[in-house]
């Protein structure tokens, strides 16, 4: 890690972000043909070759809208509702590395934002806060089916929120790191087993945490099938009824870029981020991997989706307290245990 | 530097062993009444809740003399921590003595199970606080022991005035200990420990120079006292008292009354005599005052209770003002002072302990034949207690050995205690001394007033009704057992009960003094 | 000014005001939303004292879970039901603006004249660097020199789930825990949803507005369903139920999915 002027890191963090939105932008354009073709239907054809311009179109479709505000709405707290939301998504891009220290036009630059030494802490406690979101814009909107939308997606996030910090204290103990960048160069290390020289994922010495993780993020983020703060078919849409044009594009944009952070925090703490064959030569080649492994998320999310009905509402609370949060505790003291044994402190 | 993690001292398990017991016990009490069938808690739990509060106090005597401590220094077993363990596991044998049966049926039949639990994580709160060595230790038992009762003070949750009593006592409750903890931060921010042997070496340090007038510490002393003043039902914070006592079920008033009475004095005794000792002409006054106030307020209002649980409410307030007494009158010399004269321990504390010990024989007596009455169908009134004596004369006479006590009438105990506080009062040699003696005399006659009343309506006057006949053995050996050692702990034993208080105001003098070099 | 100074005197400005919000605020959720922020930029003072771990477990803790169970519960509340917020007498109000001066007279008078008499902790720079970190160092403060407290919390948790579950267990005891499988109830039976009940079906009977005319059993089966639904589509207005199961009460059969 290089000390670098503020303003490349400024640059980086510009680049990333703007990286980001488009993806986010073509990954309704992803998520509509995915489907699409698992329902056997065409998808988005007409706009541009192959309907490539549709998340184009549709962003002019969403700006262009007139901009209801409900009556009886709390004027205040409605406005700025949809910007937490978007805000808290897109700082936890940050602490994200996605790559090392490299050489650009014979500049050291670093690929990260900002390398904290809580860097896994910063991403659960901003995507907690993104919760406050959807609540103040349930509570705003003066509106029965915002409020309980709002209120489930309290309960559900809380809930879930939980397992999801606790899946990740397996990998902690093992990384004896909180810093994100440490415990991605933790994995580019190998694994000898025997004859047997395996990447030093944490999939492979964490494979429960890794699925405990998995759900809860789909939780996290309020997806199918757990997307029962905004259920359509009871709730109206839920929170973002009374929402419309770019408030409600916020909203958009707030949850697919949470999707696309969890993705982007499970390929590198699991998945050994931007570490693939070749990686260690080419940096280009460690962000084309990391993106491999973004796309896999990302198509395990329409996966999903398309696949599974919605939980019913005990059925999600059930599941989080008395099927995943036992797991995780379980998981955390084998693993402790493991590592003393390992230590000879036992 | 920071703990090595390497040599790592362990915990010496040897030193804790009755708080151990009682937290073995908890959890033997949890999973008893998880796995257990419903009909057999009663019969088993109050078995073992007997025998491990038993147990932990025959442990009692591993401590004794010790004066050790382990945990780095947040645990300390020295002549406090025996002496209020003492009281605090006495006072929870009572207890549940009290409470087995009026648990088990009136009220609608409360879970008996989570009424132990709760009671043995209050008890070991109190424990915690009674053997700190550090804020920390002192704040974190505080919370263990008030969270547990202010469950128990709603436990007979159909009754809408036990929630009201422990909707007040749980919000000033937490109020005061958010008071209590700031206070505790300004204690860390000036000293720069929460060690409190370690605060009273800086403050030592800090006397010694000339330019001693800190106002941060001053502003700490008075967040704290009153933090302390309202888990001790000082006036002027003892609004919650009333409600609270007179809402929550008997058995748990006359656990209330006490435990947590004890852990506040114990968390007061910790932080002003052995944290700010030094700086004792600071709080003194202070304490003197709210003595005062305390035992004056209380004395007068019970006269106009007609509720006999809300009077012995208020009188609990008032006996808080003569424990205050024997702080304000704390004169330690040894040790902190140059030349004074360190002639043994300090009468103030050691009377103040040894009021604690008597007042929890009597007051959860009192309480205890309140709860006997209220099985045979009385209710709390005044008018519930006429005739007792002609249709339940033993009854009567426990109530009048208690109420006796409470006045301080020789030769109980409450009297012995009584005169141990006003006598460390008079030997303080200041006007203030002087001045507490004479009000806790004057205030005692006030106080024969209202405990005469009960004793003249059950002596003289008719019996309104028949009582209805209930079978409750374990209650009437409870308050058999406190009657007479109310009656005669006052005359034996108490010359070995006041050196075992003594104890540790003496001990603090030869530490003090160890330590002296600061 | 260097900068760090000029960004504490900010934070440290949004945070007082921010609580200052907190006890002006007339509506509730408001007093909520600005204690948030003031949580909020309390993580950020932590973070500029270098205490990266605390202010992770401030947002996480407070603001990211305790802070949204008060919300939740401020949002269950119907506004009108609460007792008028800033409902003092003036007397009162006098004397607590009052002491309030007196304690901040206090505690300024406190900060201006501070000294510490102490020595300094053991947690300096120097000795935080040199275990690794400030998580490192906390940890082994936490889990050496002040283990016995950190256990005592861990009690006063449990302490507080036995409690819970006393006070909140509505059943008689011995009886056993009802039918009831939602573990929230979502039926909220206040407002226009229950005065325009049907005349068929009973009242509110706390929390379950939809009750089957013939007897005690929840929506279930048969003809009592049937007629439910059709005098309540006849109605058009939202009917929350018992069961998340049976919400389909209202309207035609379950929709698929999303668009």
């Amino acid at each position: 890690m290089a000390d670098q002027p503020l303003w490349l890191t400024f640059l980086v963090a510009f680049v990333f972000m703007n990286a980001l939105l488009i993806g986010m932008a073509y990954m309704t354009y992803f998520e509509r043909k995915v489907l699409a073709a698992m329902q056997d239907r065409m998808g988005p054809t007409r706009t541009g070759p192959k309907g490539l311009l549709q998340p184009i179109a549709d962003g002019i479709k969403l700006l262009g809208k007139e901009d209801l505000i409900p009556a009886a709405a709390d004027k205040w707290v409605f406005f700025f509702a949809p910007l937490v939301v978007f805000v808290t998504a897109i700082v936890r891009v940050a602490v994200i590395p996605f790559g090392g220290t490299v050489e650009i036009f014979g500049r050291q630059v670093n690929l990260f934002a900002a390398d904290l030494n809580v860097g896994a802490l910063f991403l659960l406690a901003f995507g907690s806060l993104g919760v406050y979101g959807i609540i103040l814009g349930a509570y705003a909107s003066a509106n029965r089916f915002s409020l309980l939308g709002g209120l489930r997606a309290a309960a559900q996030v809380v809930s879930y929120e939980i397992v999801l910090g606790l899946s990740l204290v397996g990998v902690f103990l093992l990384s004896q790191s909180l810093s994100v960048r440490q415990i991605l160069l933790q994995q580019q290390a190998d694994l000898q087993l025997g004859p047997l020289s395996l990447p030093n994922w944490f999939i492979l010495s964490q494979p429960l945490a890794f699925v405990i993780f998995l759900i809860a993020g789909i939780a996290e983020t309020n997806r199918a099938p757990f997307d029962l703060p905004e259920a359509e078919t009871e709730l109206v849409s839920g929170f973002h009824t009374e929402y419309s044009a770019f408030r409600f594009s916020f909203y958009f944009l707030g949850e697919y870029i949470n999707m696309i952070v969890l993705s982007l925090f499970a390929a590198t703490l699991f998945l050994g981020g931007t570490d693939g064959p070749g990686a260690d030569r080419y940096w280009g080649l460690g962000l084309v991997w990391l993106v491999l492994k973004l796309l896999f998320f990302l198509f395990f999310y329409v996966w999903l989706r398309a696949t599974l009905p919605r939980f019913r509402y005990d059925q999600l609370m059930g599941i989080a307290w008395k099927v995943l949060l036992p797991l995780v505790l379980v998981n955390i003291m084998v693993t402790a245990f493991i590592r003393l044994v390992g230590n000879g402190q036992l | 530097m920071l703990v090595e993690l390497s040599n790592l001292p362990g915990p010496d398990w040897g030193l804790m062993l009755p708080q151990l017991a009682v937290f073995g016990l908890a959890l033997v009490l949890l999973f008893g009444d998880a796995f257990m069938a419903r009909a057999q808690h009663f019969r088993v739990l109050t078995g073992v809740s007997l025998v491990g509060y038993g147990l932990a106090t025959a442990l009692l005597w591993t401590q004794d003399g010790r004066n050790e401590a382990t945990f780095f220094g947040l645990f300390r077993a020295d002549g406090l921590t025996v002496f209020l363990s003492l009281v605090i596991l006495v006072a929870a044998l009572l207890t549940v003595m009290v409470s087995a049966s009026y648990v088990d049926r009136l009220e609608g039949r409360m879970p008996i199970g989570e009424f132990y639990v709760l009671l043995a994580f209050s008890v070991l709160g109190a424990l915690m606080v009674a053997a700190a060595g550090d804020l920390v230790m002192i704040f974190v038992g505080i919370e263990l022991s008030s969270l547990a009762t202010y469950i128990l003070t709603a436990f007979a949750k159909r009754r809408l005035g036990a929630v009201e009593g422990a909707l007040k006592y749980f919000l000033l409750g937490i109020f005061a200990s958010a008071i209590l903890v700031y206070g505790m931060a300004w204690i860390y921010g000036a000293t720069g420990t929460t060690d409190l042997d370690g605060i009273a070496r800086a403050l030592q340090t800090a006397t010694a120079g000339d330019e001693f007038l800190e106002p941060s510490l001053l502003l700490a002393l008075l967040l704290t006292i009153v933090g302390l003043g309202f888990k001790m039902a000082a006036v002027p914070f003892h609004f919650w008292t009333p409600d609270a006592y007179d809402g929550a079920a008997t058995p748990v008033t006359a656990f209330m009354s006490v435990v947590p009475k004890a852990a506040a004095f114990a968390a007061t005794i910790r932080l002003l005599v052995q944290a700010l000792g030094p700086m004792r002409d600071d709080w003194l006054n202070l304490i003197a005052v709210l003595a005062f106030v305390t035992m004056a307020f209380g004395n007068v209002v019970a006269v106009a209770q007609r509720n006999v649980k809300r009077m012995l409410a208020y009188s609990s307030i008032a006996h808080t003002g003569y424990m205050m007494v024997g702080l304000a009158v704390y004169r330690q010399q040894g040790g902190f002072d140059v030349g004074g004269g360190a002639t043994g321990g300090d009468q103030g504390v050691t009377s103040l302990l040894y009021y604690i010990l008597a007042y929890t024989v009597m007051n959860i007596g009192a309480f205890a034949v309140v709860a006997w009455l209220q099985h045979r169908g009385r209710g709390l009134t005044l008018d519930d207690f006429a005739g007792l004596a002609s249709t339940q004369p033993l009854a009567a006479a426990a109530m009048t050995v208690f109420l006796l006590s409470l006045m301080g009438i020789p030769p109980t105990i409450g009297f012995r205690a009584k005169y141990e506080v006003i006598l460390a009062a008079i030997n303080a040699d200041t006007a203030a001394g002087l001045a507490l003696a004479i009000s806790i005399v004057v205030l005692s006659a006030v106080s024969a007033f209202y405990y005469l009343r009960v004793v003249a309506v059950m002596y003289f006057d008719e019996p309104a009704r028949t009582p209805r006949t209930e079978s409750t053995p374990l209650l009437n050996v409870g308050i058999g057992a406190m009657a007479v050692a109310t009656l005669l702990l006052g005359v034996f034993f108490s010359g070995q009960l006041i050196d075992l208080a003594d104890r540790w105001s003496r001990a603090l003098t030869v530490v003090a003094q160890a330590g002296g070099g600061g | 000014m260097p900068w760090d100074v000029l960004v504490f005197y900010l934070l440290a400005a949004v945070c007082v005001l921010a609580a200052g919000g907190v006890v002006v605020a007339t509506n509730p959720v408001h007093s909520a939303i600005f204690l948030v922020l003031c949580f909020f930029n309390v993580a950020a003072v932590f973070v500029m004292l270098g205490a990266e771990f605390l202010a992770a477990v401030q947002i996480i803790v407070y603001t990211g879970a305790i802070l949204v169970l008060v919300l939740f519960v401020l949002m269950l509340v119907d506004p009108d039901d609460l007792p008028e917020f800033h409902a003092a007498r003036p007397v009162q109000r006098a004397v607590g603006v009052l002491l309030g001066a007196i304690l901040l007279l206090e505690v300024g008078a406190a900060i201006l004249n501070r000294t510490v008499v102490g020595q300094q902790g053991n947690a300096t720079p120097a000795n935080v660097a040199a275990v690794g970190g400030n998580v490192q160092a906390l940890g082994r403060n936490l889990y050496t020199q002040y283990l016995l407290p950190f256990e005592i919390v861990s009690l006063v948790l449990l302490v507080g789930v036995v409690g819970a579950i006393v006070l909140a267990l509505p059943e008689r005891l011995g009886e056993r825990v009802g039918q009831r499988r939602a573990t929230i109830s979502l039926g909220h039976p206040r407002g226009t949803d229950v005065a325009a009940l049907p005349p068929g079906l009973d009242g509110p009977d706390g929390e379950t507005p939809v009750r089957v005319a013939s007897g005690d059993r929840p929506v279930a089966t048969g003809s009592g369903r049937r007629e439910a639904t059709s005098e309540l589509e006849a109605t058009r207005e939202l009917i929350m139920v018992r069961d998340a199961d049976e919400r389909t009460v209202v309207g035609g059969g379950r929709d698929s999915g999303r668009s």
